[in-house]
């Protein structure tokens, strides 16, 4: 049983590692639902509540963290499966994607201090 | 006879050696290009090597990586998945300046981790008045880091970047050529200044060494694995881990009324640099919070313990003459803190001695 458990387990992942991004799945307001690591779910901090980023189809996006707003620019890349926003200040961030779909987006965020993280947004509230 | 065996077998043991390969094919993954007017007519490797690098494979063995079908095969069928040849489309020829995967190590918070990159320069050109010019250059990185002991997925995953850069320099060439917006507007800007891409990941030094030390108060000697990534540029932040064992000189002790005063100290660092001076010499700045105890034995013979913390500083040189693995000599000057019982404030050099690998 065990076996067969391990075998379902590495089916989902390499399915969901194997998925392919559609531009137009992402093209919506994302919102700060949860954070998880390999053991939880923890639910964001007071002060990310509320953050969002919404990705527009011209390739422009804006983005609420920790209660400041940025906005920019973003792109998909297929292959390499992340998203890149910049910022008006030219300030690049590489989110690599998990998981997409109409309503969940599961994202770990490039950065030494987050990479532990998967970064759980909804479509909606 | 069977010198001749031997020396056939000697041949055949030396190609393998020299001549080890692995080749890398690149998945179908098509991405959706801004326009379907373009496609690739052709692509030219301009490179003098034409392999994507020198690595260790899995089992451990040196090998040299090639793209499966050539390098020009691989990305023209590559682009020819998302942008097929169309009789109306405008064709361009691309020219492979470098496409190479590379591998190191860093330093990653409180920890060591690995890095991969594919590193990718293509010209864009097209034709003009019966004559191709080149319109458009992208020099790219793909960077992704890795666990430390997660060398299996670093290895299999070569491919994944080398689409990925791929994608994104075609991706840039063609935002560029539909949509000539203005610098901030654009995502993919690359005009000079702006985009500063490193061809190269540092190499990653391992440094184990020893060292004795005298202060003004003190002596001992100590161990020290440092681990860091060179760079002719900036601040290097290397990681060190390091245990050492000190104890208060005779004369020092027996003038604050103990037999033996010994000391366990740890030193989280506040900061930690080495800045490259030149090739194989480096200098040595940091901050530590000195953290531990002191045993004390009386003349009784009696042990009593004190907690000792304090602030410490020390700046140094490392001299590294082979890069790939030798001799490291250094020194350091330090100066600490404490609350020890037999001083407040210490001065004193270390002198360190060890291999790099």
């Amino acid at each position: 049983m065990k076996r067969i458990l391990t075998l379902l387990t590495l089916l989902v992942t390499n399915c969901l590692f194997a998925q392919k991004i559609d531009k137009h799945t992402l093209c919506q307001t994302w919102y700060l639902d949860k954070y998880s690591d390999e053991e939880e779910y923890y639910l964001p901090p007071k002060k990310e509540e509320g953050d969002y980023m919404t990705l527009r189809k011209d390739m422009t996006y804006e983005a609420q963290s920790e209660g400041t707003l940025s906005s920019g620019t973003w792109m998909l890349n297929t292959n390499g499966k992340y998203l890149e926003l910049k910022d008006g200040n030219r300030k690049v961030e590489k989110l690599y994607v998990y998981f997409a779909s109409d309503k969940s987006l599961v994202v770990v965020y490039d950065v030494d201090e987050y990479r532990i993280w998967e970064v759980h947004y909804v479509s909606s509230k | 006879m069977r010198l001749n065996s031997l020396v056939l077998y000697l041949l055949i043991f030396a190609s393998s050696r020299v001549f080890s390969q692995e080749t890398v094919a690149l998945r179908s993954v098509a991405f959706k290009p801004p326009t379907d007017d373009v496609y690739v007519m052709s692509v030219h490797d301009e490179r003098t090597n034409r392999h994507l690098g020198m690595h260790k494979n899995l089992n451990g063995d040196k090998v040299t990586l090639y793209m499966d079908k050539g390098a020009e095969q691989s990305v023209a069928d590559f682009y020819e998945i998302s942008m097929p040849h169309r009789l109306s489309g405008r064709p361009v020829l691309i020219k492979i300046k470098e496409l190479n995967v590379q591998e190191s190590k860093r330093r990653m918070n409180s920890f060591i981790a690995r890095v991969a990159r594919a590193h990718v320069e293509l010209v864009f050109l097209e034709k003009h008045a019966g004559e191709w010019s080149e319109v458009f250059t992208i020099r790219h990185n793909e960077d992704q880091v890795f666990g430390l002991y997660d060398k299996q997925n670093l290895y299999n995953t070569h491919e994944e970047r080398i689409r990925a850069a791929l994608e994104y320099c075609m991706l840039a060439f063609l935002h560029n050529y539909e949509e000539p917006k203005s610098l901030t507007e654009s995502h993919f800007d690359i005009s000079s200044g702006r985009q500063k891409i490193n061809p190269k990941l540092g190499q990653w030094f391992n440094l184990v060494t020893a060292k004795v030390l005298r202060s003004t108060y003190f002596e001992g000697y100590g161990i020290s694995y440092t681990g860091f990534v060179d760079s002719k540029k900036g601040l290097i932040r290397p990681y060190e881990t390091s245990f050492e064992v000190t104890w208060a000189r005779r004369d020092v002790a027996e003038e604050n009324g103990f037999r033996d005063v010994n000391s366990f100290v740890f030193r989280p660092e506040l900061y930690f640099f080495y800045k490259k001076i030149t090739r194989g010499i480096y200098a040595s700045v940091s901050a530590n919070i000195p953290v531990g105890y002191e045993i004390l034995e009386n003349f009784d013979g009696d042990n009593s313990f004190n907690f000792v913390i304090g602030a410490g500083a020390s700046q140094g040189l490392r001299i590294i003459p082979w890069e790939k693995r030798g001799l490291v000599i250094g020194a350091d000057f330090f100066q600490q803190f404490e609350t020890s019982r037999v001083y407040r404030f210490d001065v004193g050099v270390e002198v360190v001695v060890g291999i790099n690998f």
